[in-house]
């Protein structure tokens, strides 16, 4: 008899049944002599069977090294060593897929696995910056009929359908994923970016933002005579988490064009919004 | 002080709340501290407008203070009204990158060629949100600063939520809007509610949802009666799966507090008893409302205790996955489909 398996409710009920017929029996020692018998034929049964589990384990092994041996070299015959080698080699293939989908996940790469109904698969979109994790986005596909969009958690601002119009998911769903991750990146890097000047330089005043973070308005208060300085960014380019046009606005129409300012848009247009901040509180060029 | 202004300044004292008006008035600066003091120690509603009315005189305070007095409250208090979505849709390959400055600029001129007297008030809150307040005249009278229309809207986001207009307002304002945004149409978007917050979070998906991760984070919501050890563990694997199938559809966390969906039927009814209903040709057309203080939390649970099964109908999970509460169910075809708009 097996040990008690308290998952199935009627394996317990026919073991709680069998206890109180063995406890009828007269004499406690035949039975029990017999119970410890059955117990080591059960013992040894499982020890069969894994045994068996290593050996497939090892047979495995050598497969999945033989596989990317194969890939290396041209056309070698496969032995055919045993009549279950189809599916050892799937079973390879498949182990092989399981560690190839970890090594991408700790790196940062797309996630993708099956969805609890069964007929689709859901993609996760990790996004970074400057080597600190951010959101994670999450698409979910039908894959019969058709490889079909079902449901996301993409913010409407990112162009998505525009993009699933642009991409062949059809056959290859990396046309969709490629460009979207770009465009998702550079989103949470100027979000990021956006965070990072709010809660470092106090003294720099958020005028105007939006919620793709694809346009910013600081006012700054220069040194000399506590005068404000109005600098705008524009991110036009989504894909980009840097600015691609810097402009400035001050009650003196010339200090704007002045060499000090000239550097400071191409530092602008350069660095991360957050650290040229720094910098240039660092110079001395804003309060 | 003229009547219309009276009038304007009843209203807000209707509207606005006692315990909200002190921090009402003073965002809205315009009485002296003295003032402000005096209406503060003042406990009847009714003295309270009697005050207000004599401060207006005082300091000169004409409709458009008084307007601006009637925006805070309701930006402040956007849950007292009701709300309808709309959608923008085609944009434009400049649509993203309207800056402020630019759609306020646009949108008032061209409401202001299309209505021909009309008072236009915009503002941008700190969370990124144009508030537009529209009172609408005609060529025969005065713009009617008693029925005002609310609009909000996101820049670079295609929605855009509107207290309630005619249908000839309506499209006076989609065209405004569509031309000031750079999209190509306005359409309803099926989603109306008094929570502002509820609506606006439903369609701009700030609420957490839940995608099928092979690396999950346990679910904290668990239900936390322990009626009988044994039934927990017998059950605990369906439980589980059912918590996670209605997390997928609802989402996790605080979910937007929508608090009505509306289903139209036009099918035909299927009754096994019942024979002269059953052989009807024309569709039986009735009006299914859930009303809720939390409608998708409660759907939630429905899913989550069993009570309705799992995985989740389309039929509810299509309020979160399509952002809308009102549908409208045709018969199409031979079978038990139905489509759904």
């Amino acid at each position: 008899m097996e040990g008690a398996s308290t998952k199935d409710v009627l394996s317990h009920l026919s073991l709680l049944e069998v206890q109180m017929r063995s406890q009828k029996i007269q004499s406690q020692q035949p039975s029990r002599l017999k119970e410890l018998q059955e117990k080591a034929a059960a013992l040894r049964r499982q020890r069969e069977q894994l045994k068996v589990e290593i050996q497939m384990h090892r047979d495995l092994q050598k497969l999945i090294a033989s596989l990317d041996k194969q890939r290396g070299e041209d056309e070698e015959e496969m032995e055919e060593d045993s009549e279950n080698s189809d599916l050892l080699r799937l079973m390879a293939r498949h182990t092989e897929l399981k560690d190839l989908l970890l090594a991408h996940h700790t790196i940062g790469g797309y996630d993708i696995m099956k969805t609890l109904r069964g007929k689709g698969v859901c993609v996760t979109v990790a996004t970074a910056y400057e080597g600190v994790y951010l959101e994670r986005f999450s698409l979910e596909f039908d894959v019969k009929p058709a490889v079909r969009l079902v449901r996301h958690d993409v913010p409407p601002f990112i162009p998505l359908t525009l993009l699933i119009e642009q991409s062949c998911i059809q056959t290859d769903l990396r046309t969709l994923l490629d460009p979207l991750s770009r465009h998702l990146n550079a989103y949470t890097g100027r979000k990021q970016q956006l965070q990072l000047v709010k809660q470092l330089h106090d003294s720099v005043e958020v005028m105007e933002s939006n919620v793709l973070c694809s346009l910013l308005v600081l006012l700054f208060k220069l040194p000399a005579e506590n005068t404000a300085f109005l600098c705008s960014l524009d991110y036009s380019d989504a894909c980009r988490s840097l600015p691609t046009r810097v402009s400035f606005q001050c009650h003196d129409k010339e200090l704007p064009d002045s060499a000090e300012w000239m550097k400071i848009r191409s530092l602008l247009l350069e660095t991360p919004v957050h650290k040229a901040l720094t910098a240039m509180r660092k110079m001395g060029n804003i309060l | 002080m003229d009547e219309s202004t009276k009038r304007l300044v009843q209203r807000l004292m209707r509207r606005i709340p006692s315990k909200m008006l002190k921090i009402t008035l003073e965002k809205w600066g315009r009485l002296t501290e003295k003032q402000q003091r005096e209406i503060e120690a003042v406990q009847s509603k009714r003295a309270l407008t009697e005050h207000l009315l004599s401060f207006c005189e005082k300091n000169e305070l004409g409709v458009k203070r008084l307007t601006e007095l009637e925006m805070i409250h309701i930006i402040d208090n956007p849950n007292q009204e009701m709300w309808y979505a709309f959608r923008l849709s085609d944009p434009e390959d400049d649509a993203r990158s309207v800056d402020l400055m630019q759609f306020k600029e646009q949108f008032k001129s061209h409401i202001r060629e299309l209505v021909s007297q009309v008072s236009v008030k915009i503002r941008k809150h700190t969370d990124e949100a144009v508030w537009i307040r529209i009172a609408w005249g005609d060529t025969y009278s005065c713009p009617n600063h008693l029925k005002p229309t609310y609009v909000v809207h996101n820049l670079q986001t295609p929605y855009v939520f509107v207290t309630s207009l005619t249908s000839k307002k309506k499209l006076m304002l989609s065209q405004a809007l569509v031309l000031s945004t750079r999209y190509q149409s306005l359409k309803d978007a099926n989603l109306s509610g008094r929570k502002l917050t509820a609506i606006r979070d439903l369609l701009m998906r700030q609420y957490q949802q839940v995608f099928p991760t092979k690396y999950p984070s346990p679910l904290t919501e668990r239900n936390q009666t322990v009626t009988n050890p044994h039934i927990e563990r017998e059950q605990a694997k369906p439980a589980e799966r059912r918590l996670q199938l209605a997390c997928e559809a609802f989402g996790v966390g605080m979910l937007p507090q929508l608090q009505s969906a509306v289903y139209k039927l036009e099918t035909k009814l299927r009754d096994h008893t019942d024979r002269t209903m059953r052989e009807r040709e024309e569709p039986f057309r009735c009006v299914v409302k859930f009303a809720s203080t939390n409608l998708l939390e409660s759907l939630k649970n429905c899913a989550s205790s069993g009570i309705a099964s799992t995985p989740v109908t389309p039929l509810l999970s299509s309020i979160p996955l399509k952002g809308k509460n009102y549908f409208v169910i045709t018969e199409n075809g031979p079978g038990p489909s139905s489509q759904m708009s």
